[in-house]
């Protein structure tokens, strides 16, 4: 049986560097469209929609603007779920988060991805409806993209 | 010495979504407000733009009810270029809408309002979510969930071409016509939802109705508002949110208005208050009175709670029923035009949510046994041009009446755009309920504990406010902030809950 990996870009591309997930997912999509054992989708939300999409996928990769805190716009944060801080009661997030659905559907039996790699891009301007991003997020953007088409290509030809 | 509380639960953007409660020199609530993100120049973003265009624009404005929007903006389309879409068009997208409205209210019961009651609200925060449910109720709580935003998803990607978010809405009707195996698995899902429908409502009962403690929270003063209610109504005075027109009743339960969605300016003002971004929308005939509820006061809710208000009944047998049920409970009295005296506990709006999430089923089911449903004439062409008088599409969203109102020049393009949202319409009222709630548990001495925070998030919560920038954060977190600071801005306490 083939692994398959999902690819899911989070945000809102008419949110200025909040889609550059979503921007990442679309360009990724047309670079690996060939490739049967990669699933590359958008999605708008976090918790149990995200942790839906991954059920049945070996592996997982998600990338989502981050509030840029100290960091420069731009900046690439790459780890694993233990890089999701862990929030408890979603308040105002409609469901929960990433961690705690995917807690749950593990829980209910789901057969859900070994492992999850999270790429966050820092990102400059959320807050003003725009098709563009800042010019360091989406240099980033481009980063991100052919970085992980490389390591699928190479996961590819090492199995 | 006055001090301030800050509750920062969608910290997204540093600053920005967060409660700020005020406290007086004896250390009670003085006043309460609700602050949400600043989303800036959609207006801008639109304007230019060809107008066709809004369904797949919109529907992106928010992640979790991009149907809502996607559904209020063809209907803006259908007036906007003078084409009505025909009857098995509007059932199409009804069909889908109700599939959608199964998953949202299922999600906000068993994921965000439903852990307060089911898990507890002094529960520790760990334990008070979805896996928490699943923990006090069994696993097939869970499976149920899941499996139920599961099978409708699929018939919505199935109908409108697009899992997340919908493409198939166009003006003047609908892309594609609804295959027969489609209609089969709408049956099949909708009769699933029925039946998970009144399972919840049965948890409801056992967990919550017959609980003491639960019920005097639900019943208690801490979360009581008597504001004016607004719903969309069919031509019975039963609740549709697909189409109807606008029903606002006063705290009585009079109505005071019945209304086409064109003529929303000349029922409803917008206000602009200096501390937050969202507008605070009230009813021109009563005025703006300030953040005062009662019968004079200009605040209305828009909710599953005053959707069941305005209702004269409701349109399915199974959901009538509990609609019956619900207002003998709580004590109301009927009224002469079938429906019964507004209920004004704030908590009850999980109660009311349940029975909608009975009513979209049984419509589903409804819907997709209709002879039309499957009909390939979906579509009629628009000829007649551009509507001066612009276009405006209305449809009930599961957390408030949604309005899209839009302008364009001759060729289409967009010249003004304005929307009044769900979350928008109860933004007076959440800022009164939350200082109502701050009120009943702080002050006269007491220890802000996490029980504390979770009674004042409750008070917003019933809403379902819907800040949809705040959701999929990375880090994905959302955690709770409450400061205590002097008059002068000096932290002097400070509790997080991460």
């Amino acid at each position: 049986m083939v692994d398959t990996t999902i690819i899911v870009g989070i945000g809102n591309p008419f949110l200025g560097d909040d889609g550059v997930g979503v921007v990442v997912a679309e360009r990724l999509s047309r670079r690996l469209a060939d490739r049967s054992d990669v699933t590359v989708r958008e999605c708008p939300v976090g918790g149990l929609r995200l942790a839906e999409l991954l059920v049945g996928h070996h592996h997982a990769i998600i990338v989502d603007a981050r509030v840029p805190g100290d960091d420069p716009p731009g900046t690439i944060h790459e780890g694993g779920l233990e890089g999701c801080i862990d929030s408890w009661h979603a308040s105002c997030a409609h469901d929960t988060n990433l961690p705690l659905a995917l807690r749950t559907l593990v829980g209910l039996g789901e057969p859900m991805p070994a492992d999850i790699c999270l790429i966050g891009i820092a990102a400059g301007h959320m807050d003003t409806f725009s098709e563009i991003l800042s010019p360091a997020v989406a240099a980033a953007a481009s980063r991100v993209v052919d970085h992980l088409a490389e390591r699928l290509a190479l996961a590819q030809e090492q199995p | 010495m006055s001090r301030h509380i800050s509750i920062d639960p969608v910290t997204r953007l540093e600053g920005h979504g967060r409660i700020e409660i005020f406290l007086d020199a004896n250390g009670e609530v003085e006043n309460a407000y609700f602050q949400v993100p600043e989303l800036r120049g959609f207006e801008a973003f639109c304007r230019g733009r060809m107008a066709e265009e809004m369904p797949v624009i919109t529907n992106r404005i928010c992640g979790v009810c991009p149907e809502a929007h996607h559904m209020a903006a063809c209907k803006a389309l259908d007036e906007l270029y003078q084409c009505a879409p025909n009857t098995a068009a509007a059932k199409v997208r009804e069909l889908l809408y109700c599939a959608f409205f199964v998953t949202d209210h299922t999600t906000h019961f068993y994921a965000l309002g439903g852990p307060d009651f089911i898990v507890g609200p002094d529960a520790d925060p760990k334990d008070r979510n979805l896996l928490g449910v699943v923990r006090k109720v069994g696993l097939d709580a869970g499976l149920q969930v899941i499996n139920c935003r599961k099978r409708n998803h699929h018939i919505i990607e199935a109908i409108g071409g697009r899992g997340i978010h919908p493409a198939a809405g166009l003006p003047g009707g609908w892309s594609k016509p609804v295959s027969e195996a489609t209609r089969i698995e709408a049956v099949k899902t909708a009769q699933e939802n029925i039946a998970f429908a009144e399972w919840s409502l049965l948890a409801f009962d056992r967990i919550v109705l017959q609980d003491p403690v639960l019920c005097g929270l639900v019943l208690g003063d801490t979360y009581l508002h008597r504001t004016h209610s607004m719903g969309m109504v069919d031509a019975k005075g039963r609740p549709n949110f697909y189409d109807g027109m606008i029903r606002v009743v006063d705290t009585d339960g009079v109505e005071l208005h019945r209304y086409q969605p064109r003529e929303y300016h000349q029922i409803i003002a917008e206000r602009v208050e200096p501390w937050s971004y969202i507008k605070f929308p009230y009813l021109r005939s009563k005025g703006w009175h300030g953040l005062v509820d009662g019968n004079d006061s200009g605040v209305y809710i828009a909710s599953p709670l005053s959707r069941l208000n305005v209702a004269c009944g409701m349109a399915t047998p199974k959901a009538n029923e509990h609609y019956e049920r619900f207002y003998a409970t709580l004590g109301s009295k009927r009224r002469a035009d079938g429906g019964f005296t507004p209920v004004h506990h704030r908590l009850a709006t999980h109660w009311a949510r349940l029975i909608e999430l009975l009513y979209a089923s049984e419509r589903m089911l409804e819907l997709a046994t209709d002879p039309e449903i499957t009909s390939p004439d979906v579509r009629r062409v628009p000829t007649a041009g551009i509507n001066p008088a612009g276009g405006i599409g209305c449809v009930e969203a599961p957390r408030g009446t949604l309005t899209h109102h839009y302008e364009a020049d001759e060729r289409g393009i967009l010249t003004r755009v304005n929307m009044v949202v769900g979350t928008t319409n109860n933004s007076a009222a959440m800022a009164m309920s939350i200082k109502r709630a701050a009120q009943g548990v702080i002050g006269q001495g007491r220890d802000i504990t996490q029980g504390v925070l979770n009674r004042i998030e409750m008070a917003f919560r019933v809403y379902d406010p819907c800040l949809s920038c705040a959701t999929h954060a990375m880090p994905g977190k959302a955690p709770l902030i409450l400061t205590l600071r002097d008059h002068q801005g000096t932290i002097i306490d400070r509790v997080v809950r991460d």
